[in-house]
């Protein structure tokens, strides 16, 4: 393993993925720990959000009696920090005197509030021009007010690009930003701190403050800051903020990356941080990849460098580490991949976890198709998707038709095949059958009714037990119902979850794996609450109301789940990069489809218009979203490979899930490099 | 390498293919090759691409009408590079539909459009169901706009009354809404443009359907979507408003090939002269041969006035070898007939003079001898021919000539899909193999049937009756398949199968044999003492995976239909269709916004029904081959640039192939509407006047519609004709209401009476 070359004061460490430089630190680390007698408590790691605070956690060995180290992003910095510093800020910020403490919203909240924002101007017309739904015009604004903050640019700033970059759309901008504001006025006014405010206030307001400065001074010694490129400018002003007050500092940089672009980052911009470096080191190839797999990085590097055919390698004497998967139909392409891993599992004893299936987007039909074939054959996958709704959860989706029972007006009340799906979700034992049979006889006029009446031969047929649990259920609400106006919703739904659900004879005592959902959902309803209740209005039916609907429509998405499991990955490319995942064998489904070449603009906001280093006033001309594409393809392809130890199968079909031909840029470099490993094969 | 000289290619052939830079026209006659010369230049202009252009995606563009004319040109290009030219199977060029293109252009920059990059395209059926949606919903409340328009007679009736009002006048707004909003987006027309026209609420039919249109757009915005007339619309957008993208995409299609061109839309080929930046850009296509014309803005006059433009080569290719002598006589013929004695002065340039000519001798592709060719006109003056015997006819004229012809191939061809099926049934009662090119196959009916029957199951669980149908009728069928297929497979025991199939029925309590409480048994609640092991342990099976089917009832219906169709097919083939159909059903739900299971069967019984077009898949794969022995049934649209030894040519009557006389009887001309008025054909004239200034005149447009319509059948008999090669049969009948005589029944066609006179020599032309 590569170790870290000896530097002053500061360290800039650039590499491809897989060349061993978050080890490296983490050894660095370890040792200025063990031998220098640095406090663990004393180092700060800084990461973009996503896994990769992972390695830090598990592999900083701290000695007996010490503190860890922070390992933190930057906005749960900023959390953090605001909290801690909020008496002081708050006299330099615009927020009603009667906010006693900030409350931070989750992207769900600032989707629910920029919506309120945006839909009176969604009448008069102005988005006549984008064809998007009305809350994807919401959310593409909240893109813009996240990127102009990420950038450290004021939002009248970020409206003056977006009209030059995009031309004749200057009305679009002009109202996007003025939401933008109406929205972050609001916000701040009440203490609501989306993502934006929470990084704007640490590094335009609390870096000012004497106070701060000399806290931090006092915490730190050390600085690691890792995967710099997936962060963005006001990130990397933050760190060199840092610099001025720590010993030490690392800066990690990874080579081809930007995977978080869509999401702000400048990796562009994370270069500069080279140049306040004492000292720099630079590594050249991924340790840990098979000679076949460094033959394809190698082909691959080379072909999207734009280099002349005759010079492009060839692999000789190797066996080709990249394989094609070539089928006319979608299901077949699924088919034959599954078969693939099933061989490499059963007959290869290759561990799940050493495989990804990577596509360009999971939809729920190619999910299901791969997990129910994984199932058959006993092999655990796991999928991976940024922002599952949680109403796709059965026992969500189960308890949401109970609380509209509870709060519909009568036309909007569940359907009997809703509610039979409820019933059998929630009652422990209850078939599919004996489901509808019981919702026959108990929901009547939109209403859930008791048993009293039920007929013998009826009670027979649902059985004892199930009519026993469906009682206690139904008592339950009986009983509570009423207390959907008294009390706040995550309450309301936390009781009936543990005095319920949870209990025997109900699918939560048995099934663990509906806990987890159960208490995110819970965990979102208080969030709302907190970030809705404005401590005079007690319409908490209203409220749950709200809520229910954000739920419905897909906004309410628990916190990314972290925990890395024993199974087959599933998810889509995006996702296994930011989370910088490495196993022996992709396979890499669909390659023709156009999405693996992810397309940088928004009708309403725009990454890279909206980045630091883009001269404002241009405009972003077909050439540069060429490039930028270009760009993306080669950082996605060369990701992707070197975070592969062992071989990718790329799997194409002739027509798409849709019917279309296939013919994406990726099937075409893939032919390409398919081509110069194939030459050479015996 | 092989010679550019290809001894395969004609002359006229040999310089399409040298054709170095600029426009071209090419202007074939049927059978003279042109797909498989404009193959042969697509690979010839591939192979002149640099290793650099060809890294940088720099790509030849072939633009064709359909999906299955994609498929067989991927297929010819393909070959011609692999083999021919050595060179990469699948690099250098690209194919599509208009659709296909405008796609492709869409999702590079979607933002351009307004749109986000994951918006998706609603397909024809989608759309449907909104329009479908929309117009009920307003038809109820305002069905009186369509009072000015109905015909006097149609009050005075009260069963027709309600008849007209309950059934035929809502299908027919549907139609209208569904034409018009095409319509309109094919002329660039917004919902705007149109609340302009003044007095607009003066013509209520334009105000009604102006209205649908708007809330349709609305609709699809809503939910993020584009349907296939928008992507079009969108495409020329982004590319008249960015110079720069248009430039890029320019410079990545550096040469346009146009398959098809008599069928070329307005928009097509204002989009294809954008990106051809009007250099290199080559049209192939047979104006004679345009029969997609009707209501739409796709004209042969384009692809006319294009091989007359100044600076275009034209070449032309007459030299055929399809077809013997006495088909391609009576083929040029037609054209003939129609230019110099069609009754209706109108009709007589419906053609253009561009004869079939045979291939001199030595040709690879030699015409059939005229003793080995043959044409019979089924018509004798006085003697009509009901639609029964018609098919009757056919039937046994097949089943004298199959046996005798085994290694050649025969098709039926009809005008439209419906009377396809009728003959299919005759077919099948005579055992006559076949295989058919209509609307909908037999296998997607077939799986979307079996499907149906589940969902129908699990929409209502406690169904005895339900779940016995889906074990008769879905998952024996499987079985069945299954044990087919294996070696040693016993006889399957029918009448076992049988009294499984009564005891589920009888079973009260589905419950009881699904999930049997504790101490009963599922086999005594079926109450069958002597079953074999073998159907025994399979009965088991279809508990479990009715289990499992119920259990995932919850999972959106694509994934649902998934599911089972894993479970219940196991071909490759019925699984791709399994997966269409489920996409199709979950589209039409999202349109709907419909989750219910009751819904989604509905889509399958509508699939079933064959309301619901698909395209074959196994066509997907290579193209469709006729087959020896097996006759094809299909349309005589689906039947273009496809050939048979024998062709059998029904219901060439007045009502397919009117001719424009005052006697005729027209689709589009509803018996409830007043006047005899085309009230379609009325309502788009009457967006004309926001393209160009004029008074609109009623009744004017259903003239010129019958024109339209009868030019275009006069094609579609041309195109039928030349689908033969050796042997020609053409039949007649009196149409679907012909036993009520009198003005329903329908007449011979003129064309079919004149080229029986001119086989029989008393109709010569100059």
């Amino acid at each position: 393993m590569p170790t870290l070359p000896a530097f002053q004061r500061s360290l800039f460490l650039e590499g491809p993925a897989g060349s061993g430089k978050t080890r490296a630190v983490i050894q660095h680390l370890n040792r200025a720990i063990q031998k220098q007698g640095i406090a663990p408590e004393r180092v700060l790691v800084l990461v973009p959000p996503s896994q990769l605070n992972i390695p830090y956690q598990q592999d900083i060995s701290i000695p007996p009696g010490r503190k860890n180290p922070l390992i933190v992003t930057l906005s749960s910095f900023a959390r953090r920090s605001i909290r801690r510093f909020w008496p002081l800020l708050k006299q330099v910020l615009p927020v009603d005197a009667a906010v006693q403490e900030p409350v931070f919203l989750t992207s769900d909240l600032a989707g629910y509030y920029i919506t309120r924002f945006a839909r009176p101007y969604l009448e008069t017309g102005v988005f006549d021009g984008v064809h998007l739904p009305a809350y994807r015009i919401a959310l593409q604004i909240l893109d813009s007010i996240n990127n102009a903050a990420l950038a450290g640019l004021a939002l009248d700033e970020a409206e003056n690009r977006l009209i030059h970059a995009k031309g004749e759309q200057r009305d679009i901008y002009h109202t996007v930003i003025r939401i933008a504001h109406s929205y972050q006025n609001f916000c701040l006014k009440r203490g609501l701190l989306d993502y934006a405010l929470q990084i704007r206030l640490l590094v335009e307001n609390l870096l000012d403050i004497n106070e701060f400065q000399e806290h931090f001074e006092r915490s730190y010694d050390y600085l690691a800051a890792d995967n710099v490129e997936e962060m963005g400018a006001l990130a990397h002003d933050f760190i060199f903020w840092c610099m001025e007050y720590v010993h030490k500092t690392i800066i990690i940089y990874d080579t081809d990356g930007g995977f978080r672009t869509f999401l702000g980052a400048d990796p562009a911009h994370a270069y500069l941080l080279a140049d306040v470096c004492s000292d720099r080191a630079i590594w050249e190839k991924p340790a840990s990849l098979s000679a076949g797999m460094l033959g394809i990085v190698e082909i691959a590097d080379a072909l999207l460098r734009d280099s002349p055919a005759d010079t492009l390698p060839v692999i000789s004497g190797r066996s080709p580490a990249l394989h094609f998967v070539s089928t006319t139909f979608y299901p077949q392409m699924i088919d034959c991949c599954a078969a693939e891993i099933t061989k490499l599992v059963h007959q290869k004893n290759v561990a799940p976890k050493r495989i990804a299936v990577i596509a360009p987007y999971l939809s729920d039909s190619l999910l299901f198709a791969l997990q129910s074939r994984f199932d058959s054959v006993g092999i655990p996958a796991k999928s991976y998707r940024p922002s599952r709704p949680l109403i796709l959860e059965p026992i969500v989706q189960a308890v949401v038709i109970f609380l509209r029972l509870c709060i519909e007006e009568a036309e909007a009340r569940p359907q009997p095949a809703e509610v039979s799906f409820a019933l059998q979700t929630a009652v422990e034992g209850l078939d599919p059958v004996r489901a509808a049979l019981l919702t026959q006889v108990v929901y009547r006029n939109g209403e859930l009714v008791g048993l009293e009446k039920l007929t013998e031969p009826v009670q027979t047929r649902l059985t004892e037990s199930i009519c026993q649990h469906y009682e206690q259920m139904f008592s339950w609400f009986t009983a509570h119902q009423a207390e959907i106006a008294s009390s706040p919703p995550d309450g309301f739904i936390s009781r009936f979850a543990e005095e319920v659900i949870l209990q025997p004879g109900f699918a939560g005592c048995s099934d663990v794996s509906f806990r987890a959902p159960i208490n995110n959902f819970v965990a979102a309803a208080r969030s709302f609450t907190e970030a809705v209740y404005n401590g005079e209005d007690d319409n908490w039916t209203e409220i749950m109301r709200s809520f229910v609907r954000l739920t419905l429509d897909g906004l309410v998405s628990p916190d990314a789940d972290l925990e890395p499991v024993e199974a087959v990955f599933i998810g889509p490319a995006h996702t296994y990069l930011t989370r910088d995942l490495r196993v022996d064998y992709q396979f890499w489904l669909d390659i023709g489809d156009d999405g693996w070449t992810e397309r940088i603009e928004q009708p309403l906001t725009h990454p890279y218009v909206l980045r630091r280093g883009f001269p404002g006033g241009d405009m972003w001309t077909d050439d540069l979203e060429t490039a930028a594409q270009k760009t993306r393809l080669r950082s996605l392809i060369l990701g992707l490979l070197r975070r592969c130890h062992k071989g990718v199968f790329a799997a194409a079909c002739d027509i798409s899930a849709s019917g279309y031909e296939q013919r994406g840029r990726l099937t075409f470099v893939l032919q390409q490099m398919f081509d110069r490993t194939r030459t050479s094969t015996p | 390498m092989t010679s550019l000289l290809n001894p395969l290619l004609r002359q006229a052939q040999q310089e399409i293919i040298h054709h170095k830079t600029g426009k071209m026209a090419v202007i074939a006659t049927p059978g003279s090759g042109k797909t498989f010369t404009l193959a042969h230049l697509a690979a010839q202009l591939v192979g002149k691409l640099s290793a650099k252009e060809i890294l940088n995606g720099t790509e030849i563009l072939v633009v064709t009408f359909s999906n299955s004319a994609v498929y067989s040109l991927r297929k010819r290009i393909r070959h011609i590079l692999q083999h021919d030219r050595d060179l990469l199977p699948d690099v250098g060029y690209r194919i599509r539909t208009l659709h296909g293109l405008a796609h492709d252009i869409v999702r590079d920059r979607p933002a351009l459009a307004g749109l986000g990059d994951d918006f998706h395209i609603l397909d024809e059926q989608a759309s449907r169901h909104i329009i479908r949606d929309l117009t009920q919903a307003a038809f109820r409340s305002r069905r009186g706009e369509f009072d000015p328009y109905l015909a006097t007679g149609v009050r005075e009736n009260p069963k027709r009354f309600h008849n007209v009002y309950e059934r035929q006048l809502p299908e027919l707004a549907i139609q209208l809404c569904e034409r018009f909003i095409k319509h309109c987006k094919d002329y660039s027309l917004t919902p705007g443009d149109l609340y302009a026209v003044p007095d607009l609420s003066r013509h209520s039919l334009l105000h009604f359907t102006t209205q649908i249109y708007d809330e349709y757009q609305r609709r699809l915005k809503f939910q993020g979507a584009v349907d296939f007339d928008d992507l079009i619309l969108h495409a020329l957008f982004v590319l008249e408003q960015n110079a720069d993208f248009l430039k890029r995409l320019q410079k990545r299609w550096p040469y346009v090939l146009e398959d098809e061109a008599q069928d070329s839309s307005l928009l097509q080929e204002r989009l294809l002269r954008l990106l051809s930046n009007d250099r290199n850009w080559t049209r192939v296509g047979d104006p004679n041969q345009a029969i997609n014309t009707t209501f739409t803005t796709a004209h042969p006059r384009y692809l006319r006035s294009f091989a007359r433009e100044s600076n275009v080569a034209l070449v032309r290719l007459h030299q055929s070898g399809r077809s013997g002598r006495p088909i391609a006589d009576l083929a040029n013929a037609l054209i003939k007939w129609t230019a110099q004695m069609h009754p209706t002065v109108d009709l007589r340039h419906t053609f253009e003079d561009h004869f079939i000519q045979p291939v001199p001798p030595g040709d690879p592709q030699p015409n059939p001898s005229i003793g080995e060719t043959m044409v019979h006109i089924h018509y004798q003056p006085e003697k009509d021919v009901s639609s029964d015997e018609e098919l009757r006819l056919v039937a046994s004229s097949l089943m004298r000539w199959l046996p005798e012809n085994p290694d050649k191939t025969a098709a039926v061809l009809v005008p439209e899909n419906r009377h396809g099926y009728r003959l299919l049934d005759v077919l099948k009662r005579h055992n006559i193999p076949n295989e058919e090119l209509l609307q909908t196959t037999a296998g997607v009916r077939l799986i979307a049937q079996t499907l149906e029957i589940v969902l129908t199951y699990l929409a209502e669980p406690i169904n005895p009756a339900s779940l016995s149908r889906v074990y008769a009728e879905a998952w024996r069928k499987r079985a069945a398949a299954i044990e087919q297929n294996q070696p040693d497979n016993e006889q399957s025991d029918e009448s076992g199968i049988k009294t499984v199939e009564a005891a589920i029925t009888r079973c009260k309590y589905v419950e009881s044999f699904l999930w049997p409480a504790d101490g009963t048994s599922w086999t005594d609640v079926l109450n069958i003492t002597s079953l074999s092991p073998v159907l025994l342990r399979d009965l088991q099976n279809f508990r479990l995976h009715a289990q499992r089917w119920l259990r995932a009832a919850y999972l959106p219906a694509d994934q649902l239909i998934l599911l089972i169709a894993h479970d219940l097919f196991g071909n490759p083939t019925d699984l791709a269709l399994s997966y269409r159909i489920a996409l199709s059903v979950r589209a039409a739900q999202q349109a709907a916004a419909s989750n219910s299971l009751g819904f989604a069967v509905g889509e399958l019984k509508a699939i079933r029904e064959n309301q619901r077009r698909f395209l074959r898949t196994e066509d997907v794969i290579e193209g469709y081959a006729p087959r020896p022995g097996v006759v094809t049934v299909a349309t005589m649209h689906a039947a273009k640039g496809l050939e048979w030894d024998r062709v059998y040519l029904l219901s060439v009557n007045s009502y397919s192939f009117p001719s424009a006389r005052p006697d005729d009887v027209y689709i589009g001309e509803k018996w409830f509407v007043r006047d005899g008025l085309n009230i379609e054909a009325e309502l788009l004239e009457q967006t004309s006047v926001l393209r160009q200034p004029f008074d609109y005149i009623e009744g004017r447009a259903t003239q010129q519609a019958r024109l339209d319509y009868a030019a275009e059948r006069l094609r579609l008999l041309y195109v039928a004709i030349t689908r033969a090669r050796k042997e020609l049969i053409i039949l007649w009948n009196t149409g679907h209401y012909g036993h009520q005589g009198g003005p329903f029944a329908a007449r011979p066609a003129l064309p079919l009476i004149a080229l029986c006179e001119y086989i029989n020599g008393t109709l010569s032309f100059t």
